[in-house]
């Protein structure tokens, strides 16, 4: 024991008596940090200096202080949270049955939830347009059926943008959760069976339990994904519910307004952070609890 | 002994009446029929694919028998789920849960019966206490090693007296070391409780220290259930024979005589005289198998020919302390392995000399067919 720690301590003394060495993984990270510096970092500083004309808040004073900015605002947000929730709750059963349903299950299910990426979300979104209109094949159906009289109003609605979103960010959110529930081990729940539970109460007791850190990531990814849609809320929404994205494009494409929309951007970069880390309080305060219940 | 003990406990447990498993057209189990006796440590022992795992699974309610009856304490379990069946299961890998403390893992099976939570942390730490870890009450199961992490998982499957407790390859995870010391401990610790224990197990010496009972599994079928005194002296398979404990099958072939029955093979010969009830099984002409254990062999010097003896040739002579170990080279080429403390008559022989085998005919088992 003793003699192999003192080999190991060896070449560490004589690493640090040399100074500070990158490790050489450092260099193959190169190329993509001078990328995203040159394309990303440089132009968004660029953003926040155009919303900054001389140095003052004349921009972020307007947007805080009319009405329509902070709609569209709230707006976003209660979107994105509605979408975000429905989305999570959607992916969890299909994660598990992609988890624990075998590997043809997988397999099918993978294939499905991979599909939708090889066509563009313009297009997407445009299905959903040709699904949900007044003349769409969703209304048309109903009434055949004999189940409505007159079509539903399922597009130009907050509806018809939640569905679109859904849609769209639903595999996002099952590959984080489908991470985490194919590491849980089933023999958990045959553990928690024997012991006398139902299978409702394992899951709730200890399945779901484990799997929470899979549905924050989804969550998390769903939410900040959820903040910047531009193209699904042109399309399957109305002008009531615009979202922060689409206000932004409008300043820049139409309003030729770039302090404002620069500004705009700014804040939806600030709140989805804000976001981010109220999620991270979140997760940090379901450690603690779960830690004192332990030692109680 | 400690079998005699049990046996005051008076009732069955469990009843396997038939039970066979198939999947697809394979056999998992085949018309499997045992009791299980109230308070009895019963070992299931066999190789991979044997069956044994099948029977644990059935027994706990995770797969259903295709048919045959499987009844707990008189009530017929069939569709019963796990949950409803009150069995306690140490799983091969503990399978305790990970985001719990260990009281909490123990006081599970508690809080599932409906138990309020201080009477389920007074019965959980005496259940720890038990198994001698107090101390780590409030730890979480990966801050644990492997030895503590399996006492929590028995303290986990008994805390709520269940009728049965199963034990599934209760020593797999555990390193050569720990496992002799945790067979014995498990043994103390299942009867204090009263537990009546159903495990299931590769290795033939953890069910020799463990077990009241053993029931030997092959090719999905029961081969035979005994005390491990009764599996040693009295196997009636070959299987069996080789499984438990070290022996020398010998196959040679049946002749009936004036005195008896003689089991002949090249360079020995058994005998079994007229009044032993086991010559009624062997037919003249047929093959049988004689199973020699080493320690009942005796070295004696060549050409000492009785009715119970052989001889062959010595090829290894090994120095294990306390006793010689002999290998013997038999005239069809098999080896017989003989154990013997009588260290001083065994270091005149020589390896490549010949040399006489004797036995006496109480101490073999013969097998026909």
């Amino acid at each position: 024991m003793t003699a192999t720690t003192n080999d190991r301590s060896v070449p560490v003394k004589a690493g640090s008596s040399r100074g500070f060495r990158l490790p050489p993984a450092f260099w193959l990270i190169v190329p993509s940090v001078l990328f995203l510096a040159l394309f990303f970092v440089f132009p968004l500083l660029k953003l926040v200096a155009i919303s900054l004309p001389d140095g003052s808040l004349e921009y972020y004073h307007q947007i805080f202080t009319t009405p329509v900015f902070l709609r569209v605002i709230g707006e976003t947000f209660r979107v994105s949270l509605i979408v975000t929730v429905v989305t999570v709750a959607i992916a969890y059963p299909y994660a598990y049955a992609m988890a624990h349903g075998g590997r043809a299950v997988l397999l099918v299910l993978t294939i499905a939830l991979l599909i939708p990426f090889w066509v563009s979300l313009l297009l997407r979104s445009f299905s959903w347009v040709v699904l949900l209109q007044n003349s769409g094949l969703v209304n048309d159906f109903l009434i055949a059926t004999g189940l409505i009289d007159r079509p539903l109003r399922l597009i130009r609605t907050p509806f018809g943008v939640i569905i679109g979103m859904v849609h769209i960010l639903l595999p996002y959110a099952v590959l984080p959760l489908y991470t985490v529930m194919k590491k849980i081990d089933l023999r958990l729940m045959e553990a928690s069976s024997i012991c006398g539970a139902s299978w409702l109460r394992g899951f709730a007791r200890v399945y779901f339990p484990l799997s929470l850190p899979g549905v924050m990531a989804s969550a998390i990814l769903a939410f900040t994904l959820a903040l910047g849609f531009y193209i699904t809320p042109a399309l399957l929404g109305s002008p009531r519910d615009m979202m922060i994205a689409q206000m932004i494009a409008g300043q820049f494409n139409e309003q030729l307004n770039f302090g404002l929309g620069a500004a705009l951007a700014v804040v939806l970069m600030v709140l989805t952070a804000i976001a981010f880390g109220l999620f991270g309080a979140v997760r940090a305060a379901l450690q603690m609890r779960g830690r004192r219940t332990g030692e109680a | 002994m400690m079998n005699a003990a049990h046996q005051n406990i008076a009732g069955t447990a469990m009843k396997l009446e038939g039970v066979s498993k198939l999947y697809c057209a394979v056999k998992a189990l085949d018309n499997v029929s045992f009791e299980l006796r109230k308070g009895e440590f019963l070992t299931m022992l066999g190789p991979s694919g044997s069956g044994k795992t099948t029977s644990l699974r059935a027994i706990a309610g995770f797969i259903q028998p295709t048919s045959g009856r499987l009844s707990i304490d008189g009530r017929d379990m069939t569709g019963v789920p796990p949950q409803k069946r009150n069995i306690g299961m140490m799983f091969q890998d503990y399978a305790l849960f990970p985001h719990m403390t260990v009281l909490e893992n123990i006081g599970y099976p508690l809080e599932t019966r409906g138990i309020k939570r201080a009477e389920r942390e007074k019965r959980s730490l005496e259940m720890l206490e038990i198994v001698g870890l107090a101390h780590c009450a409030k730890r979480y199961p990966k801050e644990m090693s492997g030895g503590q992490q399996q006492r929590v998982a028995l303290a986990r499957a008994l805390v709520f007296k269940p009728d049965i407790v199963l034990l599934d390859e209760p020593m797999a995870a555990l390193d050569k070391k720990l496992r002799g010391q945790m067979q014995i401990e498990i043994m103390h610790i299942t009867r204090q409780v009263g537990a009546t224990v159903v495990s299931v197990t590769h290795d033939q010496e953890e069910a020799l220290v463990m077990s009241d009972r053993i029931a030997i599994f092959k090719d999905g079928r029961l081969e035979q259930i005994g005390t491990p005194h009764e599996l040693y002296l009295q196997p009636r398979s070959e299987f069996v024979a080789d499984f438990i404990g070290e022996a020398n099958l010998l196959r040679g072939a049946v002749r009936a005589t004036d005195n008896g029955v003689t089991v002949e093979g090249e360079g020995w010969k058994a005998s079994l005289p007229k009044c032993d009830p086991r010559c009624a099984a062997l037919k003249s002409g047929q093959g049988a198998c004689v199973v020699l254990r080493p320690e009942r062999i005796h070295a004696v010097p060549a050409g000492t020919a009785t009715d119970n003896a052989g001889e062959g040739v010595i090829e290894d002579k090994i120095y294990l302390g306390v006793e010689y170990r002999l290998v013997v080279r038999m005239g069809d080429g098999g080896k017989v392995n003989l154990r013997s403390r009588d260290v001083a008559s065994i270091a005149a022989m020589q390896a490549g000399e010949r040399v006489g085998l004797s036995w006496s005919a109480e101490d073999i088992v013969v097998i026909g067919g």
